[in-house]
């Protein structure tokens, strides 16, 4: 199993260079608006255009053989100077250590709260199906997933935000810097967008693990360990969970990108919080090319060293999968 | 001027810019956003003549308390929060070419002066103790007061530190810097002639008499940075590194300039300015007649913050649920807005700002929209006086030119349109060349095919109206709409630049004439080799704010050949620029009137967009905010300035 995890590991970093490497094949391919701005401006003041074509080039080493440009560019990458973002006035790397704080603290304690109780809802329904609590848990899972966020978050906006007064309309991004990012303000303002975002993948996370449970439940080593007497408790916990959890867990990356594709981007516009998801949109709606390709490239990372997390945690949860001779 | 002031304090602020002309959107501003905000916000750009009927002699200072009433009723203190729904990239000082950024400069520079009145000499005095103009009009001599100090110990701003900044960022080359047009006059461009005078007055002088250059002077209005500051960029012409320098992109060298402090910014979602401890007006309240006492010691609030909102109806969620204390309401929402108790709303009837529907006549736009008929033809289809009645609930004075109709220039016989369809048909099958026509209900091209026109927009409420207005009126003609809706900076930057050369064109050859001159990045060449970045027909949310004493500077900017906004790539058949100089070498003012009415007449006849109207702007603050002046705005003089606003128990009510 150490070699199946060192290869993989080495695998993900194959597979961050070649996400780098088609990065930098797109923008060599793409025209070059600076190039283009800096010529013409050239122009405009009465000089060659193709000097100051040449000039513009040499400045920015684009004159440079193409391996020497690559070569430049993967150490630019790995030393994390991913350029200047028009949207924000910000180079990259910082806008996107500004941002992903106020993501996080929204976006992880809804994945733990969703994963945990989706599960435990998930489990219990199979446990005992078709009754109640149940089709309870069923009507709460399906709306939640029928629900438009949007919709949603501005029904609760109104109602306990406008109406009640019981918490923020919006986000306050100064609160989490002068009063921390525990404090009770902050935990205050974050009910609303946690709520919201907890609906879709609560029910999400129920229905699946659900269905998961299900097919574990007539399996012949739980009827083994019922004819033992195990408890309700181990049954499930210890047995059913973990066997489910195998495919549960190939879905975890998918649903924190999930959360942040579907949900941060439209939860952020919404509740004016300065994150990950509001910044993608505004680079991708002002067309902001460095910032665009930041997010993308972090997004794949995330997805490759997920995967990575995945594949390791199959052989922890079920010791049958055997990578010992691949 | 008596010792008045009260703490409204209803002195135009954003009238420091004055004339310039600037981009502006028609709705995607919530809050108070300086020129910019233009439809949907609250805050006038730029002072009306006395001439017309609205105009009114009543002082907006002479309600003033007396100085002991004031400095004892005025509560001091709280948080004052505002949101908008405009986005900007800074308080880039060196980098002001739209509203948006100017109005979060302006927070901490005052500039040069406002302007209370059309008398020439009818000013504000902020970082301007005199302002003066020479009997012949050929001189404007300005004098600085003693007390302005930069930040980050750069020292004292005097004369010398405005002939650098001309000489050496404002006019040269290779900073492209917005407004660099300013500093010359006359059809041939002959450059102001700056002069220091002593340690604290500058003397610009124009080569002939200019009845209309103490308007149109560019020092009252410019931010001028310090030397020690930008000298390094000016050795290496390093335009990138000076615009991207925290300093200047947070104008952070401000000192006792303004009366606000920048504290934060977090990008894309608030700024917070605090007070400024040594604001340079607080003494000059007390030394100097001319400025009101209310500025011994304003601002009231401890702290002024702009919040970004994505959505225009979260952030009048916050205002109800008292977390927000000025957001600007949208026409179609002002009903709901009319009488609550817990809010007061601001009326603001002078608007100087011209919503249209742009129409690009350059080689990426569909080549048919450079013939008049066609144009006319979509002013039938695109009908301003439904627009205003029906997407904007009457809350808009329709224009059929670029001035609003309360303006002295409007001229009575501008050419209107009745909105029929049947004449836009007929205009449209006259219009186009042969190969156009109609089959059936269909008006296609010579491809057989409908013809299909994209037009782009900033989204929101009124302008995703405006937007299926013109969908379902271009329907009727037989003529598709594909929509495009796009941000603020990307509709300047992708759409309405022209810094790209037309399909065949090489980039070198873009350019004006021999010289292959680029007025600017807005219009860098002829309509048929210098294009957007994207192809487009049709434009909505972005219009002008402009000054209405000086539309011969707007229309010809925006409609000049050559000139600097023409981004449309509008060719008039007649000499705009001569026509303008006409009107700015006149005798006087009263001898201009004539060719300026004239020039609108004619951009009237012209349709060069689709003219459509101007604002009246609604402001909704919470009730415990006080100092407003009396709505709705009697002049056009008036403004909504929070830096004489207070809470009324002097902290806000959350």
């Amino acid at each position: 199993m150490k070699w199946y995890i060192l290869k993989r590991v080495l695998w993900t970093f194959v597979a961050m260079w070649i996400a780098l490497t088609l990065t930098f094949g797109l923008i060599s391919a793409s025209p070059n608006p600076g190039q283009m701005r800096a010529t013409m401006s050239c122009a405009a003041v009465g000089e060659n255009p193709q000097e100051c074509r040449e000039q513009f080039r040499e400045r920015n080493n684009l004159d440079q053989p193409v391996t020497e440009r690559y070569k430049n560019y993967m150490v630019n990458m790995v030393t994390l100077n991913w350029g200047w973002s028009e949207s924000r006035s910000q180079y990259v790397i910082p806008a996107i250590l500004d941002a992903w704080r106020f993501t996080a603290q929204y976006a992880i304690p809804v994945l733990v709260i969703s994963t945990l109780v989706g599960y435990g809802l998930g489990l219990y329904s199979a446990y005992k199906p078709y009754t109640v609590t149940d089709y309870t848990a069923s009507f709460v899972g399906f709306f939640g997933i029928s629900i438009p966020n949007f919709w949603f978050a501005l029904v609760l906006i109104i109602l306990l935000g406008t109406r009640v007064e019981l918490v923020p309309t919006y986000y306050q991004s100064g609160i989490p810097i002068q009063q921390g990012w525990l404090s009770l303000a902050n935990l205050r303002q974050l009910i609303l967008p946690v709520t919201v975002l907890l609906t879709a993948s609560l029910a999400w996370q129920m229905r699946y693990s659900r269905a998961q449970a299900l097919e574990q439940m007539n399996a012949e080593f739980v009827k083994v360990a019922k004819a033992k007497g195990a408890s309700q408790y181990r049954l499930m916990i210890w047995h059913v969970l973990r066997m489910a959890a195998v495919p549960l867990s190939t879905s975890f990356v998918g649903s924190l990108l999930a959360i942040f594709w579907s949900g941060s981007v439209i939860i952020e516009q919404i509740f004016a919080i300065p994150g990950l998801g509001l910044m993608t949109y505004t680079a991708i709606v002002e067309q902001d090319t460095p910032l665009v390709l930041a997010t993308t490239l972090v997004t794949v990372f995330l997805a490759i060293f997920g995967n990575l997390l995945e594949d390791i945690a199959y052989v922890i949860l079920d010791p049958r999968i055997d990578y010992g001779n691949r | 001027m008596s010792n008045d002031s009260e703490p409204t304090g209803q002195v135009d602020q954003s009238e420091r810019r004055r004339f310039l002309t600037y981009l502006s959107a028609t709705g995607v501003v919530a809050g108070l956003a300086g020129c910019s905000s233009s439809g949907e916000s609250t805050e006038t750009a730029a002072a009306t003549a006395s001439e017309t009927a609205v105009q009114t002699t009543e002082d907006p200072l002479e309600s003033t308390p007396t100085p002991t009433e004031t400095e004892q009723s005025i509560p001091e203190g709280g948080v004052f929060k505002e949101a908008t729904t405009g986005t900007t990239n800074g308080l880039n000082a060196f980098r002001i070419g739209d509203g948006e950024t100017s109005d979060r400069v302006e927070q901490v520079m005052d500039g040069g002066f406002a302007r209370k009145g059309e008398a020439y000499e009818d000013i504000f005095p902020m970082w301007f103790e005199d302002f003066t103009v020479s009997d012949d009009l050929t001189q404007v001599e300005v004098t600085l007061r003693d007390n302005l100090q930069f930040g980050n110990g750069y020292g004292q701003v005097t004369a010398e530190t405005y002939i650098w900044n001309v000489e050496n960022l404002w006019t040269a080359d290779w900073t492209s810097f917005t407004y660099s047009y300013l500093f010359s006059v006359g059809k041939d461009n002959e450059p102001i002639d700056f002069e220091k005078v002593d340690d604290l007055t500058i003397r610009m002088t124009v080569p002939e008499p200019r009845p209309f250059f103490p308007y149109e002077e560019p020092l009252g209005g410019m931010f001028p940075l310090p030397r020690e500051l930008a000298q390094p960029y000016v050795d290496d012409q390093n335009v990138e590194g000076l615009v991207k320098d925290e300093e200047v992109m947070r104008s952070t060298f401000n000192g006792n300039l303004g009366p606000w402090d920048l504290v934060r910014w977090s990008q894309q979602s608030v700024m917070e300015f605090e007070r400024a401890d040594d604001y340079y007006l607080r003494k000059w309240a007390e030394e100097d007649d001319r400025v009101p006492d209310a500025y011994a010691e304003a601002p009231f609030f401890d702290e002024y913050h702009i919040q970004y909102f994505q959505k225009q109806s979260t952030a009048r969620q916050a205002l109800k649920a008292g977390e927000i204390d000025r957001v600007g309401i949208p026409s179609n929402k002002v009903a709901n807005w009319q009488g609550r108790e817990d809010t007061t709303l601001y009326e603001n009837p002078f608007v100087s700002f011209s919503s249209y529907l742009g129409i690009n006549q350059r080689a990426n736009g569909w080549d048919q929209l450079r013939n008049k008929k066609v144009r006319y033809a979509l002013s039938h289809v695109y009908h301003n006086e439904f627009v205003a009645t029906n997407i904007l609930s009457g809350h808009a004075g329709v224009q059929n030119t670029l001035h609003p109709k309360w303006g002295p220039y409007y001229p009575d016989d501008a050419v209107s349109f009745d909105g029929s369809l049947d004449e836009a048909r007929r205009l449209l099958e006259e219009g186009t060349s042969s190969d156009y026509g109609y089959s059936g209900d269909t008006f296609v091209g010579p491809d057989g095919e409908q013809v299909e026109l994209t037009l782009v927009y900033v989204s929101d409420e009124t302008d995703d109206l405006r937007a299926a207005y013109l969908k379902k009126r271009l329907g009727k003609v037989g003529i598709a709409l594909n929509t495009t809706t796009t941000s603020w900076t990307s509709m300047l930057g992708n759409y309405f630049r022209t810094n790209n050369p037309a399909e065949g064109v090489s980039e070198g050859s873009v350019g004006y004439g021999s010289d292959n001159a680029h007025p600017s990045t807005y219009n860098y060449g002829p309509w048929d080799k210098a294009v957007s970045a994207k192809p487009w027909d049709l434009m909505l949310t972005l219009g002008f704010s402009y000054g209405p004493l000086t539309p011969a500077g707007t229309v010809t900017s925006l409609f000049g050949e050559r000139e600097n906004f023409n981004a449309y790539g509008f060719t008039p058949d007649r000499d705009l620029v001569g026509m303008r100089e006409e009107a700015r070498t006149a005798e006087s003012i009263e001898t201009a009137r004539e060719t300026i009415t004239e020039m609108l007449r004619y951009l009237s006849e012209e349709r060069p967009v689709v003219f459509e109207s101007n604002p009246i702007n609604y402001t909704a603050y919470r009730d415990d905010v006080a100092g407003l002046p009396n709505s709705p705005a009697a002049s056009y003089f008036v403004d909504q300035n929070h830096d004489v606003m207070y809470f009324s128990d002097g902290k806000p009510g959350r």
